[in-house]
């Protein structure tokens, strides 16, 4: 009866996916190329040595987006389970644009200016 | 019996529901102006989880996307990221609020 | 000892907790160690670091800027440790089991990822950014480290969300 209400349970939470993380740096105004990178590493028993797998991220987005500045990154890890206690994974997952000096001659680029002025109030919206 | 269990449905109704602040990042600063001159926008996403099963966690997404659509064609610095999540009874509700300074 | 002690609801809390944290001993004087740093741990005081990101970098701004430090926080609560505590307490009064099960309700209407203890609003790090733009108003900011702690004491912590930047001088 244990067994089975393990397997039961195991069944029912197998394929949760929770978020542990959340970061994103500023988005350019030239958002045409979307790129995307991700680190996967498996982890049996919640046995990690390691967590070297997330050093290949910055690469692999500079080698999509050879000639200019991958902006707008929004890096998010999960915890995946796939069977409680036995199988998980983490998944780092890197998604920006790819700013080229071409993409950008029509949007205007930074540069540093300061100019004091009053304060505006915040627009936004909620979503559920 | 009794007593305790009053108790603690008034200790219940006296907090109200709790909550975790799992991280605040801040991202960089690139500014052309004095911030008091960028229009601040703002989203926030949620996420209902029920007895901790769900298969994906899109409203991360959604909440950078409608942050995006809120400043189109121009740049957006200085976000304040928030993931929090609010407890509830055998459920609770996963938070991402975006904040910044949209330029256009 | 004085006689009042051995019935103090905090000697006999200690006792429990360093009979369930220290359960083999080595002797009748070895059971003072495990009394004695189980007391030192209720009463001190824990940094815990939970997350730390950093930005972007302008050398010449963190070498010649001013730098600043924006820090808020918020009262968490840990009911794990209050309803241990209150446990504790009942036994000596014959309702241990009773506040057993209250604490367990209670526990029912937190389920939930947590990072540090719950807190009871959420919203406690909403105003960052204008504490930031008044410390620096221009807006050229680097460096910035966003640190997310908690100073952990018995029962009650102490949820801090600090960001530590450089600006610029005008």
């Amino acid at each position: 009866m244990k067994k089975s209400a393990f397997l039961l349970l195991g069944l029912l939470f197998s394929g949760c996916v929770h978020m542990r993380s959340i970061s994103t740096t500023s988005i350019p105004a030239a958002r045409d190329k979307a790129i995307q990178a991700e680190a996967y590493r498996f982890l049996f028993l919640l046995i990690n040595f390691n967590n070297q797998y997330v050093d290949t991220l910055t690469r692999d987005l500079a080698q999509q987006c050879p000639d200019g500045r991958v902006e707008g990154i929004l890096t998010k890890q999960e915890d995946i389970v796939y069977f409680p206690f036995f199988a998980h994974a983490v998944r780092v997952t890197a998604t920006g644009f790819c700013v080229t000096p071409s993409s950008t001659s029509s949007a205007p680029e930074p540069s540093p200016a300061v100019a004091p002025a009053a304060n505006e109030a915040p627009s936004g919206d909620v979503e559920k | 019996m009794r007593p305790f269990l009053g108790s603690a449905l008034i200790a219940l109704t006296s907090f109200g529901c709790t909550h975790a602040v799992h991280l605040n990042h801040t991202s960089d600063f690139r500014t052309t102006k004095h911030l008091s001159e960028y229009r601040r926008i703002e989203t926030r996403s949620e996420q209902v989880v029920i007895l901790g099963i769900v298969g994906q966690t899109d409203y991360a997404d959604d909440a950078y996307r409608r942050l995006m659509n809120q400043c189109e064609g121009g740049h957006v610095t200085g976000i304040q990221t928030r993931y929090s999540t609010s407890h509830n009874f055998l459920s609770w509700k996963n938070v991402v609020e975006m904040k910044g300074y949209c330029s256009q | 000892m004085p006689t009042w002690w051995h019935g103090h609801p905090i000697h006999t809390l200690a006792n429990q907790l360093a009979n369930q944290a220290f359960p083999f001993t080595l002797g009748p004087m070895a059971f003072r160690i495990p009394y004695l740093v189980t007391l030192s741990m209720l009463v001190s005081g824990c940094a815990i670091m939970h997350a730390t990101q950093l930005g972007e970098i302008d050398s010449a701004t963190v070498l010649n800027g001013q730098p600043f430090e924006i820090r808020v926080s918020e009262l968490g609560l840990s009911l794990e440790d209050a309803a241990m505590i209150g446990e504790a307490v009942a036994k000596q009064y014959g309702y241990g089991a009773e506040a057993g099960a209250g604490g367990d309700i209670i526990a029912l209407f937190q389920t939930g990822p947590k990072t540090g203890n719950p807190v009871f609003r959420d919203d406690y790090t909403d105003h960052i950014g204008d504490l930031l733009a008044q410390e620096c108003p221009s807006g050229k900011v680097t460096g910035l480290m966003a640190i997310r702690e908690t100073a952990q004491y018995p029962v009650i912590s102490g949820e801090i969300v600090r960001l530590i930047g450089y600006c610029a001088k005008d």
